[in-house]
């Protein structure tokens, strides 16, 4: 009957979704009954319902057949690992320390690129920025923010300045200075962060400078420092002298919106003078010593925007309507048509800003994607050496795989229990792997932050993306490292393998195939090892770079005379009275202060400056970096005089002509040959200002890159204020510094000291990416280069112990001990030079992705390759020894009575 | 030498309460030794039609019996001149039969039990 073997194909091949071994055994016997069944239904509407009782069956029953043979086969595996601890343990062993790399370095990623912040659709949120092809500051000022805030929907934008360390008094005692945010009213409803108790703050918290000392405070630290009280409403906190009312308490886990600096207090922008804030703006002839708010040449806030999905575009055209405006305004006072036209040009546009602002991010981004391309590298021979215990044990087991195909076990049904058993495996490692990313992502996340000894100031959370990562590369790992040997132990010619002794069994770890894994391995240690030469040597090309100052004998301290009640102007007696102070403490040999602190991340420009006798190229917007110093600044930082003279007391008089000292960079940029010497420059189009001297170039900004243009002006002149105090010691720097402290605070006890730290410190903080980047690579290159070593130990042990009886003939038939030792160190060359061979080629192609990290070394450098080649040739070649010797201690008639 | 464990027979009530299609697959199994398909037809029968077993259903308890020892797979065939030669065929063993009377017991209690507390009538 046609139609019954046609009902009876469907229902066979619908059996296919029952494991093999099921099927196998009841697949015909269902096949009949269902047909039976069939056959006996009588109409349509019945033979329909077989059909879904049949359909219902199988949907329910083939999952539940599937989970009970994996249920058996990991009973069998664990059984069977359980026999051989110590293989098992080495296997997990080597794979998590593989796997843990990975997630390390993804886990970090994951937190400082990845993560959103922890607001409801951070993916509506933008961050306001200005599209020019002229050098533009991307910040605003507040009536600027007004003005296109009328032109958005309401609650739809926000400003915020800096977090800034405000000095701190709760009641009567002070704390260590708390991060602080200035932000407008729009803030909380525009991240759309709750507050669990009272109020957030509104646009009424912010509509006259000085008017509205009220403060939001972060969950963590109402826990921190007020016990979580539920009566913090109405507290007073003293930010810089003033004091605030406690009006709300954020929602838990919202800590601002810059990953690296999470802030503790939120209070209005309109504060901002009060607390003296005054920081990351720039100010064009306007009076910074004012209040900001009102001043339309004050640029310091950023705008965050929440726009639903699609309506950004919308948001960005009515912005742009209201900017055009501006723009119109700015271009009138712009100088030369070119630059008319770029002003004109110039478009508001909008910048992703989901997972809110991080430096980390800009720094670690790449370096982060290139170790996360080391760490694969290490999990390859991590599973390289996994592969080849596997196949070892593989070959060992031949005869039991034998048997049980005998008793007719399918080859599926083995492969899949072999499987199981690699998963299993693997499945461990993954667990280790998560505890070793876990500690390894804190241990790193202290390197790269400043805070190197306290806690770090995030952690690298084990999220579900980390989970999802480190499941995808442990499914990866558990397919590349248990299939193929899994194959292989499945491939066996049964009377053969049953007939043989496990000795003569042909393959497993001393075969081609693990001496090719062991080439790879080395193939890519060395790349790994070269990359760590190669770094190591460009970090100590950073260490030992000439900054241009005394680098070994400069202290630096962090000030803010601003909390202490000092006015910008009143700089100057301060200033006298501390220097004079210092000067007096044994050890300093001079001290001086300055506006921004060496490698402190404090810088200031000035732009649209006019120099004696040089015309801008169309388009040029002449500028330099500026640093306002005291007299002694020069001596005490050890720049070196070029030409003409540093200041002198004269020059920081008020009636004193307008001078300047200049970097010889800024002499070669803007007068030719140099010849800057009694020059003048200004700005608002007025030559007032002479140059007399010019001082060496100097790394005063970054370690890693060469000197700008730079000019310095009398602190005593300018009234911006003096945020730093260098201490030239006479020993090391460390020594004197509680005698510094004590005579700063003779000088003024309520000048609050931010930080302390030695120069040479700073130098090595600045190189922090560095230094990590270093610290991973060599990690790595040290684990691969061990897995290597170990991989090779392992093939040629196996490999002596498998020739014993060989070896046993060979020296009875009289080869010398050095012979039979050659004879092993042989095979050890070949695997090691094929390696090196493979390596070569490898390191040309990968080098070249650190060569932006790279500082004063070439990637494609000879030296560091051969170094690496060197390491590679000893180490593992000193791993072959031990099998070599044992080889050549075989006793004869041992091994033959073994045959 | 290590000591050798003598396997011990489970007891019957160490597998209740059963599954109702194992009681069924036991019930129908007690007069006569049957194959799959015969099976899924007494229970049919005996049921009323309120239980069918799918043959997914059937073979993953048979599969399940034969595992615990209460049915084993016959050698020959008990009916041949009304049968293919393909079929297998399942007998109670010893300890199935116990452990389906265990059941029918455990059952007879409750139904005892709803009766004297009136749920049910009481049999004339």
């Amino acid at each position: 009957m046609p139609g019954r073997n046609w009902t009876a194909r469907i229902f066979e091949r619908l059996l296919t979704l029952y494991p093999g071994g099921f099927r196998d055994e009841y697949g015909r016997e269902m096949t009949l009954a269902f047909i039976d069944r069939y056959r006996n239904a009588t109409g349509a509407g019945e033979r329909v319902r077989v059909w879904l009782e049949a359909l219902a069956g199988l949907a329910v029953e083939a999952p539940k057949e599937h989970g009970r043979m994996i249920r058996e086969d990991l009973r069998y595996a664990v059984r069977t690992l359980g026999r051989n601890r110590v293989f098992a343990a080495t296997i997990v062993l080597t794979l998590a320390l593989g796997i843990g790399a990975n997630t390390a370095i993804f886990s970090l990623l994951n937190v400082v690129t990845l993560r959103a912040l922890p607001v409801p659709n951070p993916e509506q949120l933008s961050l306001l920025r200005v599209e020019s092809r002229l050098p533009v500051q991307q910040r605003f000022s507040w009536p600027m923010f007004e003005r296109l805030r009328s032109a958005a929907a309401g609650g739809t934008m926000a400003a915020m300045g800096r977090v800034a360390r405000l000095d701190t008094r709760i009641g009567e005692s002070s704390t260590e200075a708390t991060p602080v945010q200035p932000v407008s009213g729009e803030y909380f409803s525009v991240l759309r962060v709750s507050t669990i108790l009272g109020r957030p703050l509104t646009p009424q918290d912010n509509r006259q400078p000085g008017a509205h000392p009220v403060a939001v405070i972060s969950h963590g630290y109402w826990q921190r420092q007020f016990g979580g009280r539920d009566d913090i409403l109405g507290t007073e906190i003293s930010l810089n002298g003033i004091r605030f009312t406690i009006v709300g308490v954020a929602g838990r886990g919202f800590s601002g919106v810059w990953l690296e600096a999470p802030t503790d207090v939120w209070i209005p922008l309109a504060m901002q003078h009060d607390i003296r804030y005054s920081q990351n703006f720039s100010a064009d002839s306007a009076e910074t010593r004012k209040p900001w708010m009102p001043q339309e040449r004050i640029r310091w806030l950023d705008i965050a925007v929440r726009s639903a999905a699609g309506g950004e575009e919308g948001v960005v055209t009515a912005l742009n309507a209201v900017f055009a405006r501006e723009l119109a305004r700015m271009a009138q006072t712009a100088g030369a048509s070119e630059e008319r036209r770029l002003v004109l040009q110039q478009r508001l546009a909008l910048q992703r800003f989901d997972a809110g602002f991080s430096s980390l991010r800009e720094r670690f981004t790449r370096p982060l994607y290139i170790l996360l391309g080391m760490a694969g590298l290490v999990l390859l021979t991590a599973c390289a050496n996994a592969v080849n215990l596997l196949l070892a044990r593989a070959a060992g087991r031949q005869r039991e795989i034998a048997v049980r195909q005998a008793l007719g076990a399918g080859r599926l049904r083995l492969l899949q229990q072999l499987l199981t058993e690699g998963l299993l495996l693997v499945g461990a490692a993954a667990l280790a792997a998560i505890a070793i990313a876990r500690w390894a992502g804190d241990l790193v996340i202290r390197m790269a932050t400043v805070s190197g000894r306290g806690p770090a100031p995030f952690e690298a959370a084990i999220d579900w993306r980390v989970l999802a990562f480190t499941a995808a590369v442990a499914l990866a790992t558990g397919l590349l490292f248990a299939v193929a040997p899994a194959l292989r132990s499945t491939r066996v010619e049964v009377t053969d393998a049953l007939k043989a002794t496990a000795r003569s069994v042909s393959g497993g770890a001393g075969s081609g195939q693990a001496r090719v894994l062991v080439a790879l391995q080395i193939a890519v240690s060395l790349v790994l090892v070269t990359g760590t030469v190669l770094l190591g040597r460009s970090f100590q090309n950073l260490l030992h770079v000439d900054l241009g100052l005394d680098q070994e004998h400069i202290l630096s301290i962090t000030i803010n005379p601003g909390a202490a009640g000092y006015m910008p102007d009143q700089t100057a007696e301060l200033s006298r009275r501390i220097i004079e102070r210092l000067n007096s403490v044994p050890g300093v040999r001079s001290a001086a202060l300055a506006m921004c602190g060496l490698l402190s991340g404090c810088r200031s420009f000035s732009s649209d400056i006019v120099f004696e006798g040089y015309q801008p190229r169309r388009g040029e917007d002449p500028g330099f970096l500026n640093n306002l110093v005291s007299a002694d600044y020069f001596s005490t930082v050890g720049m070196r005089l070029l030409e003409g003279r540093f200041f002198t007391e004269r020059d920081q008089e008020a009636a004193a002509h307008k001078v300047a000292v200049v970097n010889e960079a800024l002499a070669r940029r803007y007068f030719p040959g140099g010849r800057a010497l009694g020059k003048r420059f200004g700005d608002d189009g007025k030559l007032d200002t002479e140059i007399v001297g010019i001082a060496g170039n100097a790394r005063v900004l970054n370690v890693r890159e060469a000197a700008e243009p730079m000019a310095f002006f009398p602190l005593e002149r300018y009234p911006l204020g003096a945020g730093t105090i260098e201490v030239r010691t006479s020993g090391e720097p460390r020594q004197v510094a509680d005698a510094v402290r004590r005579a700063i605070a003779e000088a003024e006890p309520r000048l609050p000291i931010s930080r302390m730290i030695p120069l040479e410190e700073q130098v090595s903080r600045n190189l922090s990416q560095e230094r990590l980047v270093l610290a991973l690579t060599s990690a790595f290159g040290v684990l691969a280069l061990g897995l290597a070593s170990f991989g090779l130990f392992g093939v040629l042990s196996y490999a002596v112990a498998r020739r014993t009886p060989e070896l046993g003939v060979r020296i009875a038939l009289g080869a010398s001990r050095g012979r039979v030792i050659w004879h092993v160190v042989r095979d050890a060359v070949v695997v090691i030079a094929a390696g090196l061979a493979i390596g070569v080629p490898a390191v040309a192609a990968g080098t070249r992705f650190l060569g932006a990290m790279l500082f004063e070394v070439r990637p494609d450098d000879w030296g560091s390759l051969l170094g690496a080649m060197a390491a590679l040739i000893a180490i593992p070649g000193a791993a072959a020894l031990w099998p070599a010797w044992r080889a050549s201690r075989v006793d004869p008639v041992t091994a033959l009575r073994q045959e | 030498m290590p000591p050798r464990r003598t396997p011990v027979e489970p007891s019957p009530e160490s597998f209740l309460p059963l599954h109702r299609d194992t009681f069924h697959i036991l019930v129908s199994l007690a007069d006569r030794d049957r194959h799959g398909y015969s099976v899924m037809q007494d229970v049919a029968e005996r049921t009323g039609g309120a239980l069918r077993l799918s043959p997914s259903s059937l073979y993953a308890s048979i599969r399940r019996l034969l595992e615990q020892g209460l049915i084993e797979e016959l050698a020959e065939r008990p009916d041949p001149e009304h049968d293919d030669e393909r079929r297998r065929y399942y007998r109670l063993t010893v300890l199935g039969r116990k452990v389906a009377m265990a059941e029918a017991r455990r059952l007879e209690r409750l139904l005892a039990d709803a009766r004297a507390t009136g749920l049910l009538p009481r049999r004339s």
